[in-house]
């Protein structure tokens, strides 16, 4: 079964790039094009089970105006969840697109 | 600390303590920095910790065993009870068809005031909201369930309007507690869709256990019908014992039969059946639903008790008492085996 999309979003924000909670959510934001704007509830919610499911681990703690700041790497295990989702939700794209092609000639005629 | 983190310090206290303990002062921060953010500041980051500590509470790692026993077992009864609405809207359906078959589809049929398609349609909901219950199919399953609910409301509320014309939907003193249990009693089966524990395997199996009550309890409706209204005499004399191995009767002897099984082969859903079956035949017995109607339109004494029945409610209500506190004990006692691995 799929991944839902904040996780998905989630996941993809940290490829390339550890981040701490609330990079996550403005990295989602602009990877969605502001479609997708993450609660820190949800976000908590789903790095909670990210991390138990071993797709994302803890990368560091940095000191941020007095505070604590934690920052969230990608694992191997979630680079592949990604790859996979892509690939999934690509050929899902792909196929839409195949049918949309062979509507387009019957419209025009 | 300024107000705005005082608060939502205060909302965080409805996570478990250990998810808490563990996210709290990342959660803090993240929500000060989007604070910062002006545009990010809601109400809405309050409902979604409000809407995050339910689903730890209640199915998330972070819930304890003894929880998470409590909320398999509600939502056990629940599932039973989604059983139970799709099998009584399938006997309904079973019974319009039946007068229709044998007085013809027209007004004079005793279900006639209820035969427009969506009246038909509505309560047949519960059907397609159980199969999709069982197998899975939770988005179409919570629509189904809303769209169900709504027209048992509305339903439920004509009905009562045209015996009692005082009576109005959800009033708390109303003349007839009955409509208002029964409307309280939808609320049980629409809780099963929304409260999906963790771990849940659809499971093509409740599909018989829906099929095969419903084909006999559907054929046992169809032939009670009598051919002609006003002269319910000419039926076939075997056909008189359906006054008393009823619907009611079958399903009481099919919880009996169901909760022995589960003790043997099938103990995550003991206790659940057990407090259903045992719910069950209670409301039967209370609401006299044992009682054969007479002419004038109620019971009069022990000529009208239907024995059969009687006796199987109350084996029902002594079995799902009896069984159900063997599934308690069995599941607290697997709880406190499960304590110490809690985080």
């Amino acid at each position: 079964m799929g991944m839902t999309e904040p996780a998905f979003f989630v996941l993809t924000a940290l490829v390339g790039e550890s981040r701490h909670g609330y990079g996550i959510v403005k990295e989602v934001e602009d990877l969605s094009d502001g479609r997708v704007e993450l609660k820190i509830g949800s976000l908590y919610g789903i790095l909670d089970r990210l991390l138990t499911e071993g797709l994302v681990e803890l990368d560091r703690e940095e000191a941020y105006q007095g505070r604590l700041r934690r920052y969230y790497r990608i694992t191997s295990g979630g680079l592949d969840a990604v790859r996979g989702e892509a690939a999934r939700l690509a050929a899902n794209a792909r196929a839409a697109d195949r049918r949309l092609k062979s509507l387009r000639p019957r419209l025009e005629s | 600390m300024t107000p705005a983190e005082r608060n939502f310090r205060r909302v965080l206290w409805l996570l478990p303590a250990d998810y808490r303990q563990f996210w709290e002062e990342d959660m803090v921060g993240a929500y000060l920095d989007s604070a910062a953010d002006s545009r990010r500041r809601s109400v809405g980051e309050w409902f979604a910790i409000v809407w995050l500590a339910l689903r730890l509470r209640l199915s998330g790692s972070h819930a304890s065993p003894r929880v998470q026993l409590w909320h398999q077992t509600a939502f056990g009864i629940a599932i039973f009870a989604t059983l139970y609405q799709s099998l009584a809207a399938t006997v309904w359906f079973a019974e319009l068809v039946g007068w229709g078959i044998k007085l013809g589809f027209h007004d004079t049929s005793p279900l006639s005031q209820l035969t427009d398609w969506w009246d038909v349609g509505g309560l047949l909901l519960w059907v397609p909201t159980f199969v999709c219950l069982v197998l899975g199919r939770l988005v179409a399953a919570r629509v189904l369930v809303l769209v169900a609910l709504a027209h048992e409301f509305g339903i439920t509320a004509r009905i009562a309007a045209a015996i009692h014309p005082s009576w109005r939907p959800i009033v708390p003193n109303d003349p007839d507690p009955t409509h208002l249990l029964y409307l309280t009693w939808l609320f049980v089966p629409a809780v099963a869709v929304f409260l999906v524990p963790r771990g849940f395997r659809p499971f093509r199996g409740w599909l018989a256990a829906y099929l095969v009550p419903a084909a006999v309890m559907a054929w046992i409706t169809v032939a009670s019908v009598p051919d002609r209204s006003d002269i319910p005499e000419p039926t076939p004399r075997w056909l008189h014992v359906l006054q008393f191995v009823n619907v009611e009767s079958f399903l009481h002897a099919g919880l009996i039969v169901g909760m022995i099984v589960a003790l043997v082969r099938a103990r995550r859903w003991l206790l659940p059946l057990a407090v259903f079956s045992g719910g069950f035949a209670a409301a039967q017995l209370l609401s006299g639903g044992w009682a054969i109607d007479t002419q004038e339109g109620g019971s009069a004494g022990w000529a009208e008790v239907n024995v059969v029945q009687l006796v199987l409610a109350v084996a029902c209500a002594v079995v799902g008492t009896v069984v159900g506190f063997i599934g308690l004990l069995r599941d607290a006692r697997s709880a406190r085996e499960d304590e110490p691995g809690d985080r």
